[in-house]
């Protein structure tokens, strides 16, 4: 932990003078720091708040609920959108090709999808939750109930009375 | 491992709901089966609000087709004594541009049926039979659920149904009829599963003037009303707002402005949008910029028409002698808003008469956002209805008076081989 906050400040200090922007340290529950820009950690609700009630921006902001690998995948997508601001249609194309792209690979791996989700819920990044939730509702719309409880591991809990209701709407739709 | 673990570790509610509200009205409903937690979710008032604002209402083709083929202008189907007529009602429902699946409603042998609107995700349908005639009604279905219930019109003949709607705060489903006796005018209401029509008291409104277009049985709900646009004898335009929950009528003032033609009613960025056509040929939409303010109507855009007409090609669009049949329809998109603004001459224009089912109709087809006009065709005998799909479980909507809608083959030469549902009565 003591190391990772370490590399973490001369990793800021490095590209403070890069940029000359304010960075900000996040660190992932395995105690991985990642310095971001402040521009892309704004993309974040619950950070912006955070940052603006002059919480602890030299301290760095520790993520207990995410790990690394959804950490970095999450600042993948907040330093696209935060870092840049599309200007012109080419820009605007760009950008959602890269989300287009963002999602796919996702899409792939569903558990690392509902853990960036997760991420993105917590952090309260808007537009990536879209992103996410959508590809989630996408995957799941043609599928059955019990198929439902399989992918989520849902416990089976419906009475007898909603059976009942269950098979009365489902006869006729 | 505990079974239900992932579930609490991977999607917690608010997730849950949010990945919901996002899925085709179908797999929300068969979603229901899933646990008591995602069936609780799925039918809470919050919920279904949630999933209506985020659906887009689809503009659905609408074909009545006739089994015995009447002459072109006469297509209302005769009652008592008349060829026994089948109309059959062909739907295509489209989600984001997908096809869904279509179907058909089809009445008894002896009998007609016509759909009267459509509102808060329910078809309306008016089935009537040659004999015995005291078993008309109205079937209101719910496509999603093929849920019905049953209503009989208060007074047969002698009025119109003017509107549907969901109850803001229950959901159940609501008729509102409209009649004109002894120079008087009734509003009456029934509940879905009701068996008593209420008459609402209107005779405080300054509305003794007002007439409802036959055609022009289109309200725009909002803040918990329905508005219509009406024109009074006197030729001035005013708005009649019915408030769904105290049940009360009140009027509010239109955009006054030159003299008009035809008017359309929609929401845009959620305020009330009227759309003026006027003699002058540029069209205006105005909106109602606080809604308790009923001075705030301004214009936001004028739209030269006469050119319009020359780009996409209408010749005689808009002849004087045609003009009268004006109608003005508004297609929304997200959140009721306005998405393209239709005007077309109803069933009184028509191209290339070749046969009866190949009839067409032109329209001219402005959309909002990109501020450009096209030109449509439309069957003659079809219309474009406006269909968002409804989640409301059949026991909010109907009551306990609801009812299934009975699956068959279909028969006929428009749906041999398709799923069929009957209508009752």
């Amino acid at each position: 932990m003591a190391s990772g906050s370490g590399a973490a400040a001369a990793a800021a200090d490095a590209e403070e003078k890069e940029s000359g922007s304010r960075m900000i340290t996040l660190t992932s529950n395995e105690g991985k720091a990642f310095v971001v820009t402040e521009a892309s950690a704004r993309q974040s609700a619950t950070i912006r708040s955070m940052v603006d009630d002059g919480g602890c921006v030299d301290k760095g902001f520790p993520l207990p609920n995410v790990d690394s690998k959804t950490l970095a995948r999450v600042i993948q997508y907040s330093d696209e959108h935060g870092n840049k601001e599309p200007h012109t249609v080419d820009e605007r194309a760009a950008l959602a090709k890269f989300d287009r792209d963002f999602i796919a690979e996702l899409d792939a791996d569903k558990a690392f999808l509902y853990d960036v989700t997760m991420a993105a819920n917590y952090l309260h990044i808007q537009g990536l939750l879209a992103l996410t939730t959508q590809c989630v509702a996408d995957t799941i719309k043609g599928k059955t109930p019990e198929e439902i409880r399989t992918a989520f591991g849902i416990e089976y809990d419906l009475t007898a009375q909603d059976e009942k209701e269950i098979k009365e709407e489902d006869t006729h739709a | 491992m505990e079974p239900g673990a992932a579930s609490r570790a991977y999607l917690p509610d608010d997730l849950v709901a949010d990945i919901l509200t996002r899925l085709p009205a179908r797999s929300v409903c068969r979603f229901r089966a899933v646990c008591r937690s995602w069936r609780a979710l799925a039918t809470e008032r919050q919920f279904v609000l949630a999933h209506a604002a985020r659906d887009r209402a689809a503009a659905v083709p609408m074909n009545h087709h006739h089994r015995k083929v009447h002459p072109p202008f006469s297509p209302s189907p005769r009652r008592g004594g008349g060829e026994p007529t089948v109309m059959l009602a062909f739907v295509m429902i489209c989600r984001r541009n997908e096809p869904d699946r279509s179907f058909y409603l089809e009445s008894r042998e002896d009998g007609a049926c016509k759909l009267l609107g459509c509102w808060d995700g329910m078809m309306c349908i008016d089935v009537r039979r040659d004999s015995p005639a005291c078993r008309d009604g109205i079937v209101v279905v719910n496509p999603i659920s093929m849920a019905y219930a049953v209503v009989r019109s208060p007074m047969p003949d002698g009025g119109e149904f003017i509107a549907g709607y969901a109850h803001p705060d229950t959901f159940a489903f609501h008729l509102m009829y409209y009649c004109h006796n002894q120079g008087k005018v009734i509003f009456q209401v029934i509940k879905a599963g009701d068996s008593q029509w209420r008459e609402i008291a209107a005779d405080r409104l300054a509305i003794s003037g007002i007439d409802f277009d036959k055609q022009g049985i289109s309200s725009v709900a909002l803040h918990g009303g329905l508005h219509w646009q009406l024109r009074t004898n006197s030729g001035q335009w005013v708005m009649l707002v019915y408030d769904m929950v105290t049940e009360k009528f009140r009027s509010i003032a239109a955009p006054q402005c030159a003299t008009t033609w035809v008017r359309g009613l929609s929401v845009l960025s959620g305020r009330l949008c009227s759309i003026v056509i006027p003699e002058s040929m540029t069209a205006e939409i105005w909106v109602l910029e606080d809604y308790h303010e009923h001075r705030s109507w301004h214009c936001i855009r004028e739209i030269d028409m006469a050119a319009s007409a020359e780009r996409i090609n209408l010749e005689n669009f808009w002849d004087s002698d045609l003009r009268m049949f004006l109608k003005v329809d508004v297609k929304q998109g997200i959140e009721h808003e306005v998405q393209e603004i239709i005007i077309h001459h109803g069933n009184k224009i028509i191209s290339q008469p070749c046969s009866v089912y190949e009839l067409r109709r032109n329209e001219a087809v402005y959309n909002v956002r990109h501020n450009v006009w096209h030109k449509s065709t439309m069957c003659f005998n079809g219309e474009s209805i406006m269909y968002k799909e409804s989640i409301v479980p059949y026991q909010m909507s109907f009551g306990m008076k609801s009812q299934f809608c009975e699956r068959k083959r279909g028969t006929s030469q428009f749906s041999e081989g398709q799923h069929v549902y009957h209508l009752p009565l």
